[in-house]
Formats: structure tokens, sequence, C-alpha cells
């Protein structure tokens, strides 16, 4: 036994092993290599999302040539590999369509754009920052801080909207005035508050929208811009800022109501009859 | 306020404080407080809406307003010196007219637009930067054409004077000489005007006011961006002017900026 593994060290064997394992070593690390240059050359040029793509393109592109010389080294025939690769890659492709989906539709979504890593985007229902963008998903984290992940499937066939994409956003601040309150005071009014509000942007100028007459209220639609970033505290205070303003000019906001007039010359036998005004807290 | 005040109260100075002084510094509508501790330094602020009328120079009080959130600075042995330095915005500042102002074609004017300032808390000796308080709030603003192309920047309004000695005193905000040139063939209406403080250099002087380098803006023709370029304070203002911080960019030669508004505007 100790003979025969001597002989076998003693074979060409051992060396072509040998040589084979340097040639992967040495394809791992010119692999990094070449994939930190990448990002430390390209941060100028590239977006962020690119600069992944080719660190991960060059990474697995490098190992691959170094592990098919290995394997050449070993004794194996790589035009055999290949040929039997081929065949493989047709079963493999019959039996995962969904993956192959994804695949095609990660290259457009890295050739279309729509977003960048750290944007946050939503997608249906959710909504969140971009982590990665792979060739078969997009990974999210959502504000409330779970991993979300969407295969490049659904980005493609789904509405996507993308929230940072421009530096500055518009909050539609929808309400109703009762209807005894003078339009051109409540029109003052807002543009106080959105003049005060530091975060409120003084151009483009804040919109007052007056939409029409509701069934218990006047509509009214208050447009304001803000820098992204301040999108959310500014639909806070704004909010709250318009209130106290309202609370202080006296101006209603009503709750919806129905207002039901009794017919004295009616038949005695009519249903019996509401109250005048009957509030409704919806 | 008379001048002389004014130079008593150079409040951008370093100053010393003894342990447990507190020092209240009223600049505009900002209120600091600054107390020295053996071991700490206490540093609040807050901002009122009532009318300034005295001269911004510090005053003692015996401590904090207990209303007031302080922040801490925990030192081993505080530093006895303080510094309230001011430096401009690191954003324009666009300047709404109070009154529309007109330029016919192939004028020239010099309007004074004051902006605030932003004051660096530092300790001396050696420097420590503890907080950087901005003297005025301003709100946001997007200068540009259309919501996709512009800049964010700082909103104001202006009286956009044309003479030096219609200025008032308001030593907490920084005075810059904008020279508007109209090459063109059309009356230049400037109801917002972007000056863009982030390239000018600040300077104090003698009397106690706030000055920066001079801009000049050239409107030519239809084209959406001026030209802009800055100068230097003019020999008689030079004269015991003290340079209190450089520009926070260096702009190009021949650079274009976004100057003015309703050219291209949507």
């Amino acid at each position: 036994m100790t003979e025969s593994f001597l002989h076998w060290l003693q074979s060409e064997h051992i060396d072509h092993l040998i040589k084979a394992s340097v040639l992967l070593l040495a394809g791992f690390i010119c692999a990094s290599m070449a994939s930190r240059a990448v990002s430390r050359f390209f941060s100028k040029n590239f977006s962020q999302h690119h600069i992944v793509l080719f660190k991960r393109l060059l990474y697995w592109l490098i190992v691959a040539l170094f592990v098919a010389s290995a394997l050449k080294q070993l004794g194996f025939s790589l035009s055999v590999l290949l040929g039997a690769a081929g065949v493989l890659s047709v079963a493999l492709g019959f039996a995962s369509q969904t993956s192959a989906s994804n695949l095609i539709s990660g290259l457009f979504l890295i050739g279309e754009q729509p977003f960048k890593l750290g944007d946050t985007i939503k997608v249906g229902n959710t909504t969140g920052e971009v982590l990665s963008i792979d060739l078969l998903s997009v990974k999210l984290r959502t504000f409330d801080n779970l991993f979300v992940r969407i295969p490049n499937e659904t980005l493609i066939k789904s509405e996507v909207t993308n929230l940072t994409r421009f530096p500055i956003r518009r909050f539609d601040l929808l309400l109703g005035v009762a209807y005894k309150e003078q339009i051109a005071v409540v029109r003052k009014v807002l543009m106080d508050v959105a003049d005060k509000n530091p975060l409120c942007l003084d151009e483009p100028n804040p919109m007052f929208l007056f939409l029409g007459f509701g069934d218990s209220a006047l509509n009214i639609q208050f447009s304001v811009w803000s820098k992204r970033e301040n999108f959310r505290d500014l639909r806070n205070s704004l909010q709250e800022e318009v209130k106290l303003a309202f609370d202080k000019a006296g101006i209603e906001i009503p709750f919806p109501q129905r207002v039901v007039y009794l017919n004295p010359t009616s038949d005695d036998k009519t249903q019996p009859q509401e109250n005048d005004k009957a509030a409704d807290k919806t | 306020m008379p001048n002389k005040q004014n130079e008593q109260c150079a409040w951008w100075l370093p100053q010393e404080v003894a342990i447990n002084a507190c020092r209240h510094y009223r600049l505009g509508p900002l209120h600091i407080y600054l107390q020295r501790q053996s071991q700490q330094w206490l540093l609040a602020h807050e901002y009122s809406t009532e009318e300034v009328l005295q001269v911004p120079c510090h005053a003692e009080v015996s401590m904090i307003p207990v209303h007031l959130t302080s922040q801490r600075y925990l030192i081993n042995q505080s530093q006895a010196s303080y510094q309230l330095l001011p430096r401009l915005m690191d954003r324009p500042v666009v300047v709404k007219t109070l009154q529309p102002v007109n330029l016919p074609p192939n004028e020239q004017t010099t309007l004074y637009i004051s902006s605030p300032v932003t004051l660096s808390v530092m300790l001396k000796g050696p420097d420590l930067l503890l907080q950087n308080i901005a003297v005025q709030r301003l709100s946001d603003t997007w200068f540009g054409p259309s919501t996709q192309i512009g800049e964010l920047c700082y909103a104001d309004k202006t009286h956009a004077r044309h003479a030096k000695t219609e200025l008032s005193v308001r030593p907490h905000r920084a005075v810059t000489p904008v020279t508007v040139h109209n090459h063109s063939t059309q009356m230049l209406s400037i109801d917002k005007l972007s000056i863009p403080v982030p390239f000018l250099a600040l300077y104090a002087l003698p009397d106690g006011s706030l000055w920066t380098d001079p801009v000049t803006l050239s409107h030519e023709g239809l084209q959406a961006l001026a030209h802009f370029r800055t100068g230097k304070l003019s020999a008689a203002e030079a004269i015991g002017a003290t340079l209190l911080s450089e520009p926070i960019q260096k702009p190009e030669k021949h650079s274009l900026v976004r100057a003015f508004t309703d050219i291209f505007s949507d």
C-alpha cells in the first residue's frame, strides 16, 4: 500500500496535480486583484451598479479560464468537456425556464437602468432601498428593515417607481373646507404656511387647486415641493402646521354629513325619520 | 447703530472666557449661549422671530436658559478661548427682489445684496470645531428651467439696493456687490437672482460689516446661463479688511452659472 502510494507520488500525476493547484490558486488571486482594480480605475467614470457588474464578470471570467487550464493540465480534453457542457446547458435550459427568463430580464434591466444601487424604488406594494442588482433578482431593504428579493422578470413585467431619481419631489395635500369658508382666505392661509416652512421649496411655487364642490366640503389640493431627502419631514410638518393655521383662522374642515328634511305633508305611515343631521366620522 | 460700537463688537474675533462663565450672543434671529466649565463646554442656540435692534455684542449671563437643550463637549481641560467664525452658505442663495427690477439693453448696474452667514463655533488652541449653526434658517428652493435641470439653493428676499449708503447695518449678513451687465438687445427683468456664494471669500471690514468678493454677471442674449466672474474687494474696502473664510468651491475660468430666472423657465 505504502509502496504503491510512493510509486504514485513519483509518477507524473502528482506533478500535474501540483501544477493544476497552482493554476487554480493563481486564478483566484488574479481574479480578485483584477476585480479590485476595476473598482479603483472605473469608480470615476461608471456608476456603482456597472462597476459591481464588471467586477463580477471579470472575476468569474478569469476564474473560468484558469479552471479550464487546470483541467487541461490534469489531462481532461476541453473540447469533450465543452461539448458535454453544451448538451447539459440545453437540458438545463428546458428545466430552468424561469431562471433563464430572469437572466434575460436582468440583462434588459442592466441595459435600461431604471434605477441604481442606493435608489429607493416601489414595486407593487413593496418600497425599499436597492441593495444589489443581480442577474436573477434585485434585492431591496424595506423601511422596516426587511430583506426582499424581487425576481427580475417581475420588475420587467410590472410598474416600477423610482422615488429618488430626481432631486426634488412634490407633496399633494388633499383637504376639504366647509362651504361657508372664503376660498381666498383659505388660499392665503395655506400659502403663508408654505412660506414659513423652511422645508417647503420657494420655487417651484406651491400650487393651490380648487378641485370642486364635494358632498360635504369644498375640495382643495395644495401641492408643495421639497428636497427629496426632506420629503417625509415636510409631509409631517406641513400637515401639522396647516391644522394649526386653520384652527387659528377659524377655518373648518368638515366631517362628511347628510341633511335629511322631513316632509310634514307626507303620510303618517312613512318610515320613522332620522334626525336632521347625522355625522359620520369615517 | 453707530459704527463705533460695532468696532468694539468684532464678534468673530477669538474671545477668552473664565471657567463657569456663560456668554450670550444675539446675531439676527439667532441666540447662541456658550458656557465653559472646567471639563466641558456647553453650547445651545435658538431662533427668535422678534426684530433685532441691538448690536450683536456678547453679554455675560448667569446660565443657559433652562428651556434649551445644550450640547455637551467633554474635554479633559477646557480651553479658555473660543471663536465664532462666520462662513458663507454652502449653496447659492436665490434672492427674490421685493420690487421688480429691470435693466435695459447695454446697461450695467451694481446691486448690493446681502445673505446670511453660517457660524462655525470653534475652540481655540488647539482648534476644535464644535458645531456649524446658520444665523438664519433659509428656505430651500430649486433654481432652474425645469424640475429636472437646475440646482438646490437657499431662498431669500432682497431690496436690491444700488447705493452703499442705503445699506442697513446687519452684521450677521454678508454683503455681495453684484454687477449685472445686460449685453442682450432686450430688457432684462431681474425678479430673482442667484448669488453663487460658495465661490466667494468672506471679509470683515473695520466698521464691523461683513463683505464678500464682488460678482459680475453678464447676460448674453437668450442664453439660459450667465457668464460669471468674481473680483476682489476695491482698494478702499480692502484697507483693514480681514479675510475670514476662503471660497468653499473654486470657480472655473469663464464659468457659467444659472443666475437669472425667467429665461427659458417653464
